[in-house]
């Protein structure tokens, strides 16, 4: 089963539609206990970064969360909940991250801002379906170790990343047609 | 270099639950299901979806409600609701239902601090700024509101302006000297504000052939609204994007 973590500051109903239309129900993580019987999480993730991360901590999401990553259980990302992965943002300085992966997020010098629509995603890594991804986001990890895909708006930044089990996406796979389907089928559990 | 793609998206005016088109808001002509169109739009190449409620009223919210909520299940694009919110609750009630933006009109010219409320707790990306405007003589642009009907006393740039200094992400601009005229965009001001605002705009009303969605895009809209080129089966959304491609738009074409 998919469990999706819900950060009280978003669309989750278009994440659990999305499950749904693939045929991967899902529920709806509330506390760390509800992650009994939960194969992969997926962390969705609107809105600011502070305010994420204040509710994982809030929720005491944190540490499992850690620990999940690092015994290389799935889990999907999205957007701030990608974000959210790394170390810090420019967003809300001096709130620390998850600190799973290393790098900072910093505001995307883009024409406009916030950037919103579909761009093109490049990957550099064979198997990922090609095409654009729709994106919704004013801040970017411009690149890190884990990058599997770049997109440039304004500058390069880190479109996916992945490691193990874990993948996380700037963009909105949920909201990104038929390749974005294409892409979840890939990267959720059955 | 960008990788970032210009929009095209097609409109429905939604009235208790059909999809409508008139000219004016009159002469209403029933055109079908909004959710079997808006999924038939999808696969044809659309990129987004906004949907008008133009019935919006008290009685008629349960009934959009459904609506969004169908659309939200069957759509993997993303897709704005406008029509008759006014309060922060209402912001709340459609994006929950699975909304990924609202459009407000009337309400934010009534209490533009709805703009700030709605950003603060949602955030810009979901808060579209739509804006009907109708040029004058001496060159500027008047914003009108109650779909048309009452001239505000807003200038239509300055209150752009101020709409995104409240945190509106982005600005739906809508000519009504264009609107169901089929000469094209009024890209005076679209242009002045696609080139000027920090945010996307999407240039509206008048379009009915490609090479008008060309010229917006060339003038620096972000993104495209048409409705009845659509609608009235004239042009489909996929040779549309396949001819902006041809005339160097970056466009999405793998759908």
């Amino acid at each position: 089963m998919i469990g999706v973590l819900h950060p009280d500051s978003g669309n989750l109903t278009s994440v659990r539609d999305a499950c749904a239309r693939l045929g991967r129900p899902c529920e709806i993580l509330r506390k760390p206990a509800d992650l009994e019987g939960v194969g992969q999480i997926v962390l969705p993730g609107q809105g600011r970064f502070g305010a994420v991360m204040e509710y994982l901590r809030r929720r005491q999401w944190v540490d499992p969360l850690r620990r999940w990553i690092a015994d290389d259980k799935p889990l999907f990302a999205i957007c701030v909940g990608m974000q959210a992965l790394f170390e810090e943002s420019e967003e809300d300085p001096g709130v620390p991250g998850l600190g799973v992966m290393s790098g900072r997020v910093t505001r995307l010098q883009s024409p406009k801002r916030p950037m919103m629509g579909w761009a093109n995603v490049h990957w550099r890594r064979d198997g990922y379906p090609q095409g654009a991804a729709y994106f919704v986001n004013g801040f970017v990890v411009a690149d890190c170790e884990e990058a599997v895909a770049y997109t440039e708006y304004g500058a390069r930044f880190c479109a996916a990343a992945a490691r193990g089990s874990l993948f996380a996406a700037q963009f909105h796979p949920e909201k990104s047609g038929a390749w974005g389907k294409e892409l979840m089928d890939r990267c959720l559990i059955s | 270099m960008s990788d970032l793609l210009k929009r095209v998206i097609p409109c429905l005016d939604v009235d208790r639950g059909r999809v409508v088109k008139g000219v004016n808001f009159r002469n209403l002509r029933d055109m079908g299901d909004p959710v079997e169109l808006a999924a038939r739009y999808e696969r044809e190449g659309a990129d987004e979806v906004v949907f008008l409620d133009i019935s919006a009223s008290a009685e008629s919210r349960p009934t959009a409600l459904r609506m969004v909520r169908q659309v939200s299940r069957t759509l993997s694009i993303p897709f704005t609701l406008g029509g008759g919110l006014r309060a922060v609750e209402d912001i709340y009630a459609f994006l929950e239902a699975g909304a990924d933006k609202v459009a407000l009109n009337t309400s934010a010219v009534v209490r533009p601090e709805l703009i700030r409320e709605g950003a603060a707790r949602f955030g810009s990306q979901c808060i579209v700024l739509a804006i009907d405007v109708k040029r004058r003589e001496d060159g500027g642009y008047d914003v009108y509101t109650h779909g048309g009907r009452r001239r505000s006393g807003k200038e239509a740039a300055v209150w752009a302006r101020e709409a995104q200094a409240l945190g509106a992400g982005e600005l739906l601009l809508t000519s009504m000297d264009r609107d169901g005229s089929g000469l094209g965009y009024d890209m005076a001001i679209t242009g002045q504000l696609g080139r000027e605002l920090r945010i996307p705009v999407i240039a509206s009303g008048g379009a009915n052939a490609p090479d008008q969605l060309h010229e917006a895009f060339l003038q620096g809209a972000d993104a495209i609204l048409a409705a009845t080129m659509f609608h009235s089966g004239a042009h489909r959304i996929g040779d549309v994007k396949r001819f902006l491609d041809r005339q160097g738009v970056p466009v999405r074409l793998d759908f």
